[in-house]
């Protein structure tokens, strides 16, 4: 009986317009946001020139240097955090690391237009096409009057109800199929965009954590055709729960994790920082005081040897303080945010929408698990090649290296990237929790169909 | 006339005393409440930032220094455009001219604001849509509108009111017209609630504190978003009098909807990538250290011109961008509410050619005052003029197009 009802219903969607309009909007969109944004990821690659791809960069004879990270290619499916994800910070030897530099002169259509990407697409549209398909599924045939002719033969209401969702969702699928299919063809084709095994593993996850989402958003729609009488209302209904799940619970659980979880202010960071700073630095003042005395009292008329000591003194405090003592503030700090985050990702799973963002992006590495990686693994190089240097000057006494970037003395820069498995077993609880909210959603949709009318 | 204000009477009558209305003024007023708290809260995070920068640096230190950041915006909690992206710290480093173009963004200054930036979940605003005034209505009040008008034809039709309601003397052009002025009416009533709640926040609120310029261009954005959901409301009558059936009249103006608000934008400014490419960064900084001849003076001001034309290709594909995309009024919406709000292109680039006069004046040995005065309002409204003129446009060649459609329409 499920099967013919299902059959049933597969074949009045196929027939119906909204099929085909779902088809043409995928279609249209995936692929046409895919090709863009794997055009941007190529033009990415150009603009940044050395400065990407994973490791260190140091133009010859320069006391600064960066280091980086290769642009996450998924970010051609999600983009994440865009163009606020660090992809390279910028370091120098007497001063701290520095992320979140961007270009002055720049398009900015790109920051006033927000990104349509895969999941821009299944958040937004699909959720609407997915009410579109199902708003009338009940209460639609309430108004026809054909909801009590079917109810006249023997079908259970719950098979009625698993009907209505797998018709509409099978249908829907079916119309998003030649679309992803266009998309991995982009991705597979495009000169610019080069996915490896874990990128096409973790684009498969993708895909299917979309289909799962939207499938949520079915359920939700059937459940709202059995409480209202009227198609009209199911609509209104159905827009005002969307708003509620996909722009306010999302948006409004940082500031709630925020009161929970509150985090030093900016002030007092910085005011930490600096009166640290300046408690470090009076006995490094004193001892470049002490030699200068010892050498005559007038920086002008010391050798060159002598001027290289003084200020070798400084350079020396500067490695030892950016890289151990400024950093376990940072660190700590990045903690906090990170805990802060965590708890603001907890609260948003009442929103479907809010998982979907939050696991896509770390699938992909555009998110903020990524961020905080690539911070860390800056943070921890800092410290490596300070030790390296520390270790090379005891050694041999040369202390030009505080000056000078010694290629020798840089170790390996890796940002940690956990692999799809990873990612998966990590969030495993959001998995579940949208297969929770189909099986909720149906229970809800279960009990209202029972107690109603038809 | 007695006639017309009759049924307008009774569109309004059915229509605020039905409950999708009602749910949608609800609905509105909780948007517009979430959005003015969040984004005063993101602008007063940003005040505080701007504030710890930039008080009292004299100009002595701002000499020394070169540091500096742009004050943001009130009006950024309605309409958040690039305030964000030019509120960071800028640095005029020993590179330039030789590196990038006028300033490089970040440095030491960056730091403590980027961490702060994150650790207030300022990271969200790019993981989640920012929703500022101007997002909902471009995005979801535009798509309430649609719901609400797709069904007027054809939904009466499907009822068998509408043959009744024609049976009578009734033009059809007052009839289209009064379902259209009847159902913008209670739209723009359940609107209300939400505004005003809006406006009530906005004066009592001590972190956002606006002057009486500030107030006209608030209304001028309100006045703006009242066009734009015109257009999407006769959109939604336009296709209901393309259709006899309210389920296909919706998908089909969802579609619409959909590739005009979403689509049309992006690819508009993707397309204008493609037609005027920027040289990379990378490759520009190249050339220009390539360049090196005569003393320091000569060799400065042609790097000057250099970055004049490289500034000038950037502004060349933001025009064309900008263009193509105002193919979808969601564009003009937002670019005009952008400029309204001080937190548009325009605003932008006037900054930013405010900063490079100054320091190349600097450089020449005229040393000035660094003021950056904002566009002013007859600056902003003349600068919107376009935009207003599409949005009435559009308007004016959907109604059109639902008249026509209207009087081909089977009523029976």
């Amino acid at each position: 009986m499920l099967l013919t009802l299902v059959r049933k219903e597969i074949l009045g969607q196929i027939l119906n317009v909204r099929f085909y309009v779902s088809f043409a909007l995928a279609f249209l969109f995936l692929i046409s946001a895919t090709y863009i944004l794997a055009t941007d990821y190529g033009w990415m690659q150009k603009e940044f020139g050395p400065l990407i791809g994973e490791g260190f960069y140091n133009p010859q004879g320069w006391d600064r240097f960066w280091v980086c990270r290769e642009i996450p290619p998924l970010r051609v499916l999600s983009t994440g955090l865009g163009d606020s994800l660090s992809l390279r910070s910028h370091n120098t030897i007497s001063e701290g690391c520095y992320f979140g530099e961007s270009q002055f002169v720049h398009n900015l259509l790109g920051d006033i237009l927000s990104h349509l990407d895969f999941l821009f697409f299944i958040n937004i549209v699909g959720s609407l096409l997915a009410f579109t398909f199902t708003y009338d599924a009940i209460s639609g045939e309430r108004q026809r009057g054909t909801l009590r002719q079917m109810m006249a033969n023997p079908v259970r209401r719950a098979v009625l109800l698993l009907s209505k969702f797998f018709g509409s969702y099978l249908s829907f699928v079916i119309s998003l199929l030649p679309a992803l299919a266009g998309v991995v063809l982009v991705l597979y084709l495009h000169p610019d965009v080069e996915f490896g095994a874990s990128d096409w593993k973790a684009s498969f996850w993708l895909f299917l954590l979309a289909l799962l989402n939207i499938g949520v958003f079915f359920m939700l729609g059937v459940f709202v055709s059995c409480v209202t009488r009227e198609p009209k209302t199911t609509l209104t209904a159905l827009m005002a729960i969307w708003v509620l799940l996909v722009l306010v619970v999302p948006n409004f659980s940082p500031l709630v994790a925020a009161g929970l979880h509150p985090i030093p202010a900016f002030h007092q960071v910085q005011g930490q920082i600096d009166s640290l700073s300046q408690e470090h630095a009076e006995p490094v003042h004193r001892e470049q005081h002490k030699f200068l005395d010892a050498h005559g009292g007038d920086y002008e008329a010391l050798s060159e040897e002598d001027k290289m000591e003084y200020q070798a003194i400084w350079r020396d405090h500067c490695r030892t303080f950016y890289a151990e003592e400024l950093t376990k503030i940072w660190e700590a700090f990045f903690n906090k945010m990170d805990a802060q985050a965590k708890l603001a990702q907890h609260l948003s799973l009442i929103s479907p929408s809010a998982i979907l963002t939050y696991l896509a992006s770390d699938l992909s590495h555009t998110g903020i698990e990524s961020e905080h990686a690539f911070r860390f693994a800056t943070i921890r190089f800092r410290r490596r090649y300070a030790a390296n240097v520390g270790e090379h000057i005891q050694r041999t006494g040369d202390k030009t290296k505080l000056w000078v970037i010694d290629n020798k003395l840089v170790p390996a820069f890796v940002v940690p990237r956990p692999t799809v498995s990873e990612v998966i077993s990590t969030h495993l609880p959001q998995f579940i929790a949208l297969v929770l909210y189909i099986f909720l959603f149906f229970c809800g949709a279960q009990i209202t169909f029972i107690r109603s009318s038809i | 006339m007695r006639l017309l204000r009759t049924l307008i009477q009774r569109e309004l009558l059915e229509d605020l005393t039905s409950s999708r209305y009602i749910l949608t003024s609800v609905l509105c007023v909780i948007l517009c409440l979430t959005s003015i708290i969040l984004m005063s809260g993101d602008y007063e995070r940003r005040l505080e930032r701007y504030n710890f920068r930039m008080s009292g640096l004299t100009q002595d230190e701002l000499l020394r220094t070169l540091c500096f950041a742009k004050r943001p915006q009130p009006l950024s909690v309605i309409s958040r455009g690039v305030d964000e992206v030019m509120g960071r710290p800028l640095n005029i480093t020993g590179w330039q001219p030789e590196e990038e173009p006028i300033a490089h963004v970040g440095g030491r200054s960056a730091e403590g604001q980027h961490l702060y930036g994150s650790a207030q979940g300022q990271h969200l605003f790019e993981l989640f849509t920012t929703p500022d005034f101007v997002y909902i209505v471009g995005m979801i009040l535009s798509a309430f509108a649609i719901f609400l008008s797709f069904g007027t034809i054809c939904g009466e039709k499907q009822t068998n009111t509408l043959s009744l309601l024609m049976s009578y003397s009734i033009r059809r052009p007052t009839l289209l017209f009064a379902k259209w002025m009847g159902g913008y009416i209670s739209l723009l009533i359940s609107l209300c609630p939400a505004m005003l709640l809006m406006l009530v926040f906005l004066t009592v609120s001590s972190s956002v504190s606006l002057q009486g310029e500030d107030w006209m261009r608030l209304l001028g954005i309100i006045g703006f978003s009242f066009v734009y959901l015109l257009i999407f409301f006769t959109l939604g009558l336009f296709t209901s009098t393309l259709t006899h059936r309210p389920a296909t009249a919706l998908i089909l103006v969802l579609f619409i909807w959909a590739l005009w608000v979403l689509g049309v934008p992006r690819i508009g400014c993707s397309v204008a990538k493609g037609l005027r490419p920027i040289q990379p960064n990378h490759t520009f900084g190249l050339h220009k250290r390539a360049v090196r001849q005569g003393s320091v003076e000569d060799y400065r001001e042609i790097l000057w011109k250099m970055d004049d034309q490289y500034i000038a290709t950037v502004d060349g594909q933001m025009e064309l961008g900008r263009d193509l995309s105002r193919f979808s009024p969601f564009a003009s919406y937002v670019y005009a509410s952008s400029t309204l709000a001080k937190t548009g292109i325009s605003d932008a680039q006037n900054f930013r050619q405010q900063v490079s006069d100054w320091d190349r004046e600097r450089r020449r040995g005229r040393v000035t005052q660094l003021t950056l005065p904002p566009l002013r309002l007859e600056q902003s409204f003349g600068e919107i003029t376009t935009d207003l003129t599409l949005l009435l446009l559009w308007n004016v060649l959907l109604f059109a197009g639902a008249h026509v459609a209207f009087l081909r329409y089977d009523v029976r």
